[in-house]
């Protein structure tokens, strides 16, 4: 594998900046792609070659594979892919390889392993790693069904085989609701999805969300970067991440974090990944998914190690070892991600796109901002809304969270909405203090009217603003009706004036 | 030149009507009366929409956004929707207020593009049916009848390309009767 001497990001927004800013860090050359729509993006000004890869502004797509591979092999690049588009794209990894293209990522056949739910489940149960109790095959017999379940234990879920979106899918207590739950769930599967067959999972009471990082190489060297908690989420995506979690216990941790390097090495997984878990109130875990990709929160894990995981990627995918050693990597302190999206939080979450009229990102110690917006910049319809990612870090959890309300004060927005104002009500929010909070906190343990809530109760300091602003706009427009016969006469003025002088005469 | 006004202001989530005074006393320095109580204020524009705010020696920074007469005011974080207005205009607010049923004009909330329309001039509509289909940032959205009734007027074509249906907040939707 040869050195990398320049990368080309088959991303945009802030993972695009993100990764560029390791590659200048390192001295390597940069080269964004970009749509019609994004050519304004801050990515495209941040690279040191940009190519176009639409034909026309509206085409807004970036899942142009032929095109991109080709910019990579013409301007000698390698690809990284960040996270979204082709990360996690087997295909495009093989078609790199064929073009003799350096990925900088996993292998495809990693990709396609941990792609199918039940591949993924396998080779990580032949790995050593807990999954969740259940089923493997569709139920045949109800009987046999409901002994598998008193063995589990209630309370249990009934999970349609090829179901999704919460279709074909019970939530079963005890056992007597079991023949109607199976009925009924089995039928709505057949109906959504053509096909009946149920399977048998455990449910998780009171779920929390723990991921851990890790890295392998290859030369068979696999560590953990420990882990991170991803608990507050809205439709099933992630909005604070904290690392570490404050809800693991230590002896947890080092259970999950072994497991999960151990797996790498039995896998010979190659670049960054993540491991997520879901653990149960009890401290028991079983593993969810294996994302083979850098992901969005990474920044924490790098603020509590200082690794610099994208730089580890770079060198792995070069053929190096990871530059360090398990015994090396220590924990430091505690590290806390916002998430800034486009969106409306008191108008539950509702995308807001538009112009960034004003936009001050926040600055001051121990603080991390990773951005893909700027003042003037018109935040397009067609992409993610996610707009920039805060990070807080400090000795410990309670000081990391007053580094972020501070942080977050000085986050300066106007023009659209932003999940910001949500941000403060969890950071005040107790059940988050606590440091206890499952992945129903959203639904179950925030008050949608804390947002409402506000700082001051009397409207005194609004009402002053806006009547000044309101005399001054008076004034404004009064001196504009003042000046405007000073102009000049109209044209249609003149002309009627010219014809009744012409009539006259 | 205007250096005084009287006004009277609504704050939504506050039931009172605010009746206020504002005089300008000298370059930036405004004397303000709010339901008898008397405040200084010096207040400077430090760029679009940011503001100083120095009330009686404390200090704000405050962001305003200004529509018509309605201002969208940003203090430590909480937002405020403050409809400042005179006597006239309160007069013909407090008319326009008695009597507007029948038709309704629905408007984006938001900008995005139309993908599709769900419902065709002359459908008939009941409260909450979807009538088309909004797409902002990935996510697909349902714009719903208001109320019961007959679609009158479409004013927006829906297409697959965004360029050709694109919609910005306030864009008129359609008319149902």
């Amino acid at each position: 594998m040869a050195e990398i001497k320049k990368v080309l990001v088959a991303n945009r927004g802030e993972i695009a900046i993100r990764i560029f800013r390791t590659c200048r860090k390192m001295g390597i050359k940069t080269v964004a792609v970009y749509t019609h729509a994004d050519r304004k993006a801050p990515h495209v000004r941040y690279a040191k070659e940009a190519y176009c890869i639409t034909e026309s502004a509206s085409d807004t797509n970036y899942l142009k594979m032929d095109k991109i591979i080709k910019i990579a092999k013409d301007t000698g690049a390698a690809i990284h892919p960040g996270y979204g588009f082709y990360a996690e794209n087997a295909d495009f990894v093989r078609k790199c390889n064929e073009e003799d293209v350096t990925f900088i990522g996993p292998k495809a056949e990693h990709i396609d392993l941990m792609g199918s739910k039940t591949g993924a489940r396998m080779a990580m149960e032949e790995a050593g790693v807990p999954t969740v109790p259940g089923t493997k095959n569709p139920i045949r017999d109800v009987d046999e069904a409901k002994k598998i379940c008193r063995d589990i234990g209630y309370p249990i879920m009934l999970k349609a085989v090829y179901g999704g979106g919460g279709k074909g899918m019970r939530y079963v207590e005890k056992e007597e609701d079991f023949d109607s739950a199976f009925r009924t769930a089995s039928s709505e599967a057949k109906n959504a999805f053509g096909n009946g067959d149920m399977y048998i999972e455990k449910f998780i009471i009171q779920p929390h969300h723990v991921e851990i990082q890790v890295l392998g190489d290859s030369h068979g060297n696999a560590l953990h970067l420990f882990d991170r908690e991803c608990s507050i989420q809205r439709r099933h995506q992630k909005v604070i991440e904290e690392a570490p979690s404050p809800f693991i216990s230590e002896e947890t941790r080092e259970k999950m974090c072994e497991v999960a390097s151990k797996a790498v090495k039995r896998l010979g997984y190659v670049s960054a990944g993540t491991l997520e878990f879901v653990v149960g109130a009890d401290q028991s875990f079983y593993f969810l998914e294996m994302n083979t990709r850098l992901q969005v929160e990474h920044p924490i894990t790098e603020m509590i190690t200082g690794v610099d995981i994208v730089r580890e990627m770079l060198r792995i995918a070069e053929g190096k070892e990871i530059s360090y050693k398990q015994e090396e990597i220590h924990r430091n302190g505690h590290a806390i991600e916002c998430r800034i999206y486009a969106e409306d939080p008191s108008n539950n979450f509702a995308p807001s796109p538009g112009l960034l009229t004003i936009y001050q990102t926040p600055e001051g110690p121990n603080v991390r901002v990773e951005s893909g917006a700027y003042q003037g910049y018109e935040i397009p319809l067609y992409y993610d809304p996610m707009i920039a990612k805060v990070c807080a870090n400090s000795k410990t959890r309670e000081g990391a969270i007053a580094n972020m309300k501070r942080i977050l004060s000085e986050y300066i927005v106007a023009g659209i909405k932003t999940s910001i104002p949500f941000h403060f009500s969890v950071l005040k929010n107790e059940t988050f203090l606590s440091g206890n909070y499952d992945t129903g906190f959203i639904d179950n343990q925030f008050d949608k009217e804390d947002l409402e809530r506000k700082e001051h109760e009397d409207p005194t300091v609004p009402l002053v603003a806006a009547a000044i602003k309101q005399l001054m706009s008076e004034k404004i427009s009064a001196a504009r009706s003042k000046t405007r016969p000073e102009v000049g006469e109209s044209d249609w003025k003149r002309f009627g004036k010219l014809l009744n002088f012409g009539n006259r005469i | 030149m205007i250096t005084k006004r009287e006004y009277y202001a609504n704050v939504t989530g506050f039931e009172e009507e605010y009746k206020m005074a504002v005089e300008e006393k000298d370059y930036h320095v405004f004397e303000v009366d709010v339901m008898g109580e008397k405040h200084e204020a010096d207040f400077r524009q430090i760029n679009e929409s940011i503001y100083s705010l120095i009330i009686d020696n404390k200090s704000y920074s405050v962001e305003i956004s200004e529509h018509g007469d309605q201002f969208e005011v940003l203090v430590d974080g909480d937002s405020y929707n403050v409809e400042i207005l005179d006597d006239m205009k309160r007069l013909m607010k407090l008319r326009a207020d008695v009597g507007l049923e029948g038709r309704q004009v629905v408007e984006s909330q938001m900008p995005g593009y139309i993908w599709k329309t769900l419902k065709e001039v002359g459908d008939e509509v009941e409260a909450g049916e979807p009538v088309m289909i909004l797409v902002a940032m990935k996510m697909e959205n349902e714009i719903k009848a208001p109320k019961d009734g007959v679609i009158e007027e479409i004013f927006v074509k829906a297409s697959e390309d965004p360029q050709e249906s694109t919609v910005g907040t306030g864009d008129k939707l359609f008319v149902i009767e």
